[in-house]
């Protein structure tokens, strides 16, 4: 035993001053290539996006996080697509397209001559199997958080797995027509159909990668696996890059897609690097490392333009309320809810706790969509009226429990504790007794708002999920819903037939209507369209902002 | 030597099971339990009904709780919310980073540390010594993340030399079999990527050594005045020796010893820092891992990671023991 220890002992030394020698005399070693953190003239033009975190996968159906959809939004393109910056839909691979009278056939004509990544041919066959894949989701896949955009625009699937399975589905059937006509055929119309489809889930992949990649979904302990290799490993669209590397948690790169049918993007590489921290995204681009990020704070933009770098403001596309539980006696008194439109502040709101760019909100929509009613001049901000109107209403007991919730930041409301403060003493001015009520975001308070109807005053929102004013107005006004507790037969009638009309202007002209009829009945007060914000380098041009974060990295290009 | 070992493993049972009974009690606790966590904001009351059988979370909580152990005794912490990838998979993917970040971390704080701690030592009550010792202070005491991004303002963002964050200029595309990043570029002859690889282990292995160098200052400087009085020190002074060979045969090997040990614990305390450091600087280790996993409530992957660090932690402190026998034969292991 001695001897073993004497030679463990030597052993140790050994290796200790080993370690030494090889660690303080170690700095030399290498040479002195490129720090890399340059772009010199005459290099490939690399377009660097900092983002918050990996995408999940790249199989477009089962995702509907940011992150995700903006790198599949390079490489994948769906049958319509958006004009960019905007909300208009316009061909994408689709060159054009015909709608039955009953708005329950859609006619795809397919842009010919267009080739898959893996070099297989576009065509009618391949969108059916695509849409024949979505429909035939089975088990796992037609989880809500797997498959929400499919059950958002179709509804169920072949069969209903699970107990939240939609229980009917919009689709129909998809026919090769021949090689270059899709014919969908739809159990009930959807005027909203076109807008779904533009979203990145409803992306034609490649049945051959499809198939050689393989999309299972696995339950693995109390969370589900994506154990398919389609969308990690094997990834193949029809979009102006290609899909290079992955490296999870460093980068992953995309590279241009030199048989693009459309016009020839100007950048050769894109890579996307996830820098999960908003102060570590902003000295990345200020050293030079990264060419963009989403998630600016407030506070960095005069750091970010005094170093020569862009902030660009992207149209709001979500919408701040002040909802009233209209079921309470207090709130069918008319004038009580006039009283409390004409005493909030909103533009003082916005002007102290909210950053720059954002607006104040008149209507449930977004300017940016159509639909938006140009008519609606807003609820002036006028105490005096608010106190006449109170006066006039006779009611006597203004105590009202005011809800906000607590430990959450949303796109619409950054700080909703510094909405609460602002709004609770706008209405005590006129008279009102405000009582706070506060709970977690999750998952108390949707539930207790949204599910049970607890609510009296509450502060709440929505970001668009597509451009359809059917995801505004009509998710909050078109059914009856425990959060606002009422049911306005015009309210409902305008929204349910704007929904089944297919006609587009006369869809428009019924939305504008219906936004009047919520205007004048003041469900609740919309006091915000906030703006999120980017920071883009100062060599980069042609970053064109999305209402629906959707952009379109082949218009960007790289000066120098 | 070999039943010291066993009975160190055999240990790890009870810890093991009792931070199991914890982190299985904690996800239950969540508010809303796993399913709000996995459908989050999209979680309607019927949704969350769906969720809650299908995962068996409507079963009892023993039953529960056995299903969790029987996985985790297999490593299956189940899918990362964040990726759809087993939680397993993606920690291995993600401990090369860890590992070389906290090793070159180790390396600045063990060739910084012990001679600054033993010329403070060697100078007591000079400069020097101040200096070394409130420096020491200042580096226990200053929160890494701030110490981050101050060393990424000035070394990345005013003066340029070295990157703010990620392990390697992904322009590079280089090959990375072991996902140890410098070595891979030894192994695949790909000197240039070793080198950018180096120069992104710099700034955060600087941040992480910051509370590792302190103590070890701070050891090495009390270790050696303790022994520089000893008899043993005076007797070789008196024999004449020169000066080089009691510096190192008495001073330093002696001095050595709480050294080690203490180097040996810094492992679990870069582990800890390494949460932080990494998500500074977009190191994608497994603690950036982590902690955009408490973000993003990615249950399956904290549990992961807590049993994991707790193996890891245990298994070290072992090894502490054992090179602690090696290096004093006063130590009985046994």
């Amino acid at each position: 035993m001695r001897v073993h220890r004497k030679a463990g002992r030597l052993v140790a030394l050994t290796a200790a001053a080993g370690l030494l020698v090889a660690a303080c005399g170690g700095d030399d070693a290498g040479d002195s290539g490129d720090s890399g953190t340059g772009n010199d003239s005459g290099d490939p033009k690399t377009f660097i996006f900092g983002s918050s975190e990996d995408p999940k996968t790249l199989d477009a159906a089962y995702v509907s996080d940011g992150e995700s959809l903006r790198v599949i939004y390079q490489v994948y393109e769906t049958l319509v697509a958006l004009e960019p910056g905007t909300t208009e839909v316009v061909p994408g691979l689709a060159e054009e397209w015909e709608i039955s009278d009953d708005g329950l056939t859609y006619t795809f004509h397919l842009r010919e001559g267009v080739t898959f990544h893996d070099g297989e041919p576009f065509n009618a066959e391949a969108v059916c199997f695509n849409f024949d894949r979505w429909y035939n989701f089975t088990g796992p896949q037609q989880s809500g958080d797997v498959s929400y955009y499919w059950q958002t625009v179709f509804g169920g699937f072949a069969t209903a797995d699970l107990e939240s399975s939609p229980a009917t589905s919009r689709y129909g059937s998809c026919e090769a027509t021949d090689e270059f006509t899709a014919t969908l055929n739809l159990t009930e119309p959807s005027s909203a159909l076109l807008a779904g489809l533009v979203l990145p889930p409803f992306s034609i992949a490649s049945p051959t990668a499809i198939e050689e990649g393989g999309t299972d979904i696995e339950q693995a302990g109390d969370s589900l696996s994506y154990t398919g290799g389609f969308g990690s490993e094997v990834v193949a669209g029809t979009g102006p890059f290609k899909f290079v590397s992955w490296e999870r948690g460093e980068s992953l790169t995309l590279e241009r897609n030199d048989d693009y049918w459309g016009d020839a993007p100007a950048l050769d590489e894109i890579i996307f690097r996830p820098i999960p921290d908003a102060t570590a995204r902003l000295q990345a681009l200020q050293a030079g490392e990264i060419d963009a990020y989403e998630g600016v704070n407030a506070a960095d933009i005069g750091a970010i333009e005094s170093n020569g770098d862009q902030v660009v403001e992207r149209p709001a596309f979500n919408v701040g309320y002040v909802g009233f539980n209209n079921k309470l006696p207090i709130f069918q008194n008319e004038k009580i809810r006039q009283a409390i439109a004409h005493a909030l502040n909103r533009q003082g709101l916005l002007d102290a706790a909210y950053p720059e760019g954002a607006v104040v909100a008149n209507q449930f929509l977004p300017p940016e969509q159509w639909g938006y009613n140009d008519g609606i001049e807003g609820y002036e901000y006028d105490p005096e009226l608010a106190k006449q109107l109170i006066a006039d209403s006779g009611e006597t007991n203004l105590t009202l429990e005011f809800w906000y919730p607590a430990d959450v930041s949303r796109p619409y409301m950054p700080d909703p504790q510094a909405v609460y403060e602002s709004f609770a003493a706008d209405l005590q001015a006129v008279g009102f007794t405000i009582v706070p009520k506060t709970v977690p975001w999750t998952p108390d308070y949707l539930q207790n708002i949204q599910g049970d109807g607890l609510g009296q005053l509450f502060l709440l929102g929505w970001t668009g999920d597509y451009a359809d004013p059917d995801n505004f107005v009509g998710t909050f006004f078109r059914q009856d819903r425990p959060e606002f507790g009422f049911s306005d037969p015009t309210i409902q009638g305008l929204l349910n037939e704007a929904l089944a009309e297919t006609d587009q202007a006369a869809r428009e002209a019924l939305y504008q209507e219906a936004n009047q009829a919520i205007y004048d009945y003041i469900p609740g007060v919309p006091f915000v369209h906030n703006q999120p914000l980017l920071a883009v380098a100062g060599r980069v041009t042609g970053y064109t902002p999305s209402p629906v974060s959707l952009e379109d990295f082949d218009l960007i290009d790289i000066e120098g | 030597m070999l039943r010291f070992i066993v009975r160190r493993l055999a240990l790890l049972v009870p810890i093991l099971l009792g931070l199991s009974v914890l982190l299985f009690a904690w996800v239950r606790a969540l508010p809303g339990g796993p399913a709000y966590a996995l459908l989050g904001e999209r979680a309607t009351p019927e949704a969350v009904a769906a969720i809650e059988s299908q995962l068996g979370l409507d079963r009892p909580l023993w039953e529960q709780y056995l299903q969790f152990l029987g996985r985790a005794v297999r490593l299956d912490f189940g899918a990362s919310l964040q990726t759809g990838q087993p939680v397993i998979e993606e920690m291995l993917r993600r401990f090369p980073a860890t590992i070389e970040l906290a090793l070159a971390a180790l390396l600045i704080a063990v060739c910084v540390g012990i001679p600054l701690g033993y010329l403070a030592a060697r100078r007591y009550g000079t400069w020097i010594d101040s200096l070394a010792v409130t420096g020491s202070l200042l580096g226990v005491t200053i929160p890494i993340f701030f110490l981050a991004y101050i060393l990424k303002y000035v070394f990345a963002v005013e003066l340029g030399w070295l990157p703010t964050a990620g392990r390697s200029d992904p322009r590079a595309r280089a090959d990375h079999p072991t996902g140890f990043y410098v070595l891979d570029g030894i192994i695949t002859g790909n000197l240039d990527a070793s080198w950018d690889a180096i120069q992104h282990l710099i700034l955060p292995a600087l941040a992480l050594s910051s509370i590792p160098l302190a103590v070890i200052v701070r050891i090495t400087r009390a270790s050696v005045l303790n022994v520089v009085n000893e008899d043993y020190v005076r007797t070789a002074e008196a024999k004449g020796l020169l000066p080089g060979t009691i510096t190192w045969r008495h001073v330093l090997k002696n001095a050595m010893l709480p050294v080690t040990t203490v180097i040996g614990l810094q492992l679990g305390v870069l582990l800890a820092g390494a949460v932080l450091t990494e998500t500074v600087f977009a190191f994608a280790g497994v603690g950036k891992f982590m902690a955009d996993g408490i973000v993003q409530r990615d249950f399956p992957t904290i549990q992961g990671f807590i049993l994991v660090i707790a193996v890891v932690y245990v298994v070290i402190n072992m090894i502490v023991d054992l090179v602690y026998g090696l290096l004093d034969p006063r130590v009985r292991v046994s």
